[in-house]
């Protein structure tokens, strides 16, 4: 008897055991879905991480911004990062900086038609596009020209424009006053949008307006010190070495007071992906247990079903059957129950996702992954053979005359 | 020449700690194409027989041949074979399989026989008709009397053509005119030439034969 036959007769088998062969299959399939549930909520869960921190920079960005030093030494020293530092890093860490973005960041009221918002205007280099991961929607960014002719262009965010411009109206070659001073809209960026329990969490990538360094320093700040230079390493391999240099030539443009904070995304990333593993571990063992649930199903309803057939083991072995024989009819049936389990589980894994994913839609919803749909198959085959191993190893070693013999 | 022959033969069970002898020295010579009865009182030894006659078990010592060839201790995979390709197994019980057909029953020797098995189902329906069970090949074991169930179990023995036919109190469980009805089949079937042995204690059973093996206390006492 081959396996494939052995399938067919214990389908046969748990249809005349309707009931406890249906109870036994519903603990695989509940087992199954929610494996499969469970890893594509925390898939949907780590990849909306995944993308927050990659919008946002990723780890390939190096922060470096002033910190202040103590009142009583505030006289003598200074704490601020100037475009003298950004130059100093363009020269001296250019092997390992690819871009170097020096910002100057400054809440304004801007207006346009009659519409004011409130929001923050940065002053930026060509550079600050990449290294803030942007991407333009319509028109073109900052650009070197605009920064040696210190002209008054800026490019908008999509918030920005839904909320001074009606819709339909034009954006590009329009003027938008940012602190009363008038500024040509050159470029809009995309919009982002990542929701996260109902609150797209990349919101604030879409509610800046950037404007060229140089205007933002001489016609709105009024100063020539920079928040902050954002710079982005070629590799990420490079990333310890880059903020090594950093470090040297900040300690160099700031006499050696350490009026300075070099930050990068490891420490964010850490906890990202510790809580990614914690989450998993929870998850999976949740998910594992009812699996478990499963197998112990089918291990039980095995060896009842062993028990009422003693005698017909008898019988097949008196007409022939080896001991492998029986133990590849039986563990047939308990992988056909698996089996027929575990494709129920497939589908109404996939169902629940496909539900979740819409009642979801505004937070993280789940992710259907080839992945989970492998795992969840392949552990209620894994389950079924596990679980038929000892009742079928029983059944193949039962004595042909003392089964005959059974009553 | 003799298609089983027993030389010997000593059967000892462990009961707790107590060893007890179910054959003793039992010396035995079946011929090919001969109808034997084996009566004997329960508790004579006569299962124990049976079950070395039937391959499902092995002696404690002592020789037995079957076809010539000596064939005492051997594996449970290599007996299991001699009792799928010589011996056809009727038992009191009819011990049919409930979920399959009278004709999955008849074939199901045929998937243990690790030969060739094409053409089954044109046998089995073949041997369905010698006893007289054709138009109830499609039928569930629970459909059937006792006597038409006796009749299938007879058939799944006979396909694949075993050298000896052994039925273990057949009409057991079957009113008389049905036993004379089986008795009467297991007749036709020595006719054709095969060998039959019964194991019973009915003595109008065992006159169907055309010798008695009487077993007593482990021995045989008349041959």
């Amino acid at each position: 008897m081959n396996l494939l036959s052995g399938v067919f007769n214990a389908l046969a088998e748990a249809w005349a055991h309707k009931l406890r062969s249906f109870l036994t299959i519903l603990c695989v399939l509940l087992g199954v879905a929610s494996l499969m549930v469970v890893v594509g909520l925390l898939d949907g869960l780590v990849t909306s991480w995944n993308t927050w921190f990659t919008e946002f920079g990723g780890l390939e960005k190096v922060s470096i911004t002033a910190e202040e030093v103590s009142e009583d030494q505030k006289q003598t020293l200074f704490s601020t990062i100037t475009t003298l530092d950004a130059q100093l890093i363009r020269r001296v860490c250019g092997k390992l900086a690819a871009y170097v973005s020096p910002e100057l960041d400054l809440e304004s009221v801007v207006g346009h038609g009659g519409h004011i918002t409130k929001l923050n205007v940065s002053g930026v280099d060509p550079d600050a596009l990449v290294v803030n991961r942007y991407t333009l929607g319509d028109g073109r960014f900052i650009n070197d020209g605009d920064n040696l002719r210190s002209e008054n262009v800026a490019v908008l965010g999509s918030a920005v424009v839904d909320s001074l411009y009606a819709p339909n109206e034009p954006v590009l070659g329009s003027v938008v006053k940012i602190r009363g001073v008038p500024f040509v809209v050159v470029g809009v960026l995309k919009k982002y949008e990542l929701m996260q329990d109902g609150v797209n969490v990349l919101r604030s990538k879409n509610e800046i307006v950037f404007v060229p360094l140089i205007a933002m320093q001489k016609r709105l700040a009024g100063r020539d010190e920079l928040n902050s230079v954002n710079v982005t390493v070629d590799h990420v391999s490079n990333l310890r070495r880059l903020t090594t240099q950093l470090g040297n030539v900040l300690y160099q443009t700031h006499r050696s007071t350490r009026g300075y904070k070099i930050t990068t995304g490891e420490a964010s990333m850490d906890v990202l992906r510790k809580s990614e593993r914690g989450y998993y571990a929870v998850g999976g063992g949740v998910a594992a247990v009812s699996l478990l649930v499963g197998g112990i199903g089918i291990m039980n309803l095995m060896l009842a079903s062993i028990n009422e057939r003693v005698r017909e083991i008898g019988v097949r072995k008196a007409i022939g059957a080896w001991n492998r024989d029986i133990f590849v009819q039986f563990i047939a049936e308990a992988i056909a129950l698996s089996l027929v389990g575990g494709i129920a589980g497939l589908a109404c894994g996939v169902l629940t996702i496909h539900f979740l994913q819409s009642v979801l839609a505004a937070s993280s919803p789940p992710i259907l992954s080839i992945w989970a749909i492998i795992v969840g198959f392949s552990t209620s085959v894994a389950i079924g053979v596990l679980s038929g191993l000892y009742p079928a190893f029983q059944a193949s070693r039962l004595d042909p005359i003392e089964a005959l013999r059974y009553e | 020449m003799s298609l089983v022959r027993f030389e010997e033969v000593s059967k000892t069970y462990q009961v707790g700690n107590v060893a007890v002898r179910a054959l003793d020295r039992v010396h035995l010579n079946i011929e090919e194409g001969e109808f034997v009865a084996i009566v004997g009182p329960s508790g004579s030894g006569k299962s124990t027989l049976m079950h070395l006659l039937g391959f499902l078990d092995q002696p404690t010592s002592g020789k037995i041949l079957f076809d010539g060839k000596e064939i005492s201790a051997i594996s449970p995979n290599e007996r299991a074979t001699i009792r799928s390709q010589k011996i056809g197994f009727i038992f009191q019980a009819f011990n049919l399989l409930p979920r399959i057909t009278v004709l999955g029953n008849t074939i199901l020797p045929l998937s243990y026989s690790r030969t060739a098995t094409a053409g089954a189902a044109k046998r089995a329906t073949e041997i369905l008709e010698q006893v007289g069970m054709k138009e109830r090949a499609h039928h569930r074991p629970n459909q059937l009397s006792g006597g038409e169930k006796q009749r299938v179990a007879i058939a799944r023995a006979l396909i694949n053509e075993p050298r000896m036919i052994l039925a273990d109190e057949p009409t057991g469980n079957l009113d008389s005119q049905t036993a004379k009805n089986i008795m009467e089949l297991f007749r036709a079937l020595n006719e054709q030439g095969r060998t039959v042995v019964l194991v019973t204690h009915d003595s109008d059973v065992a006159d169907y034969s055309h010798r008695r093996i009487r077993v007593l206390d482990g021995k045989v006492i008349r041959v």
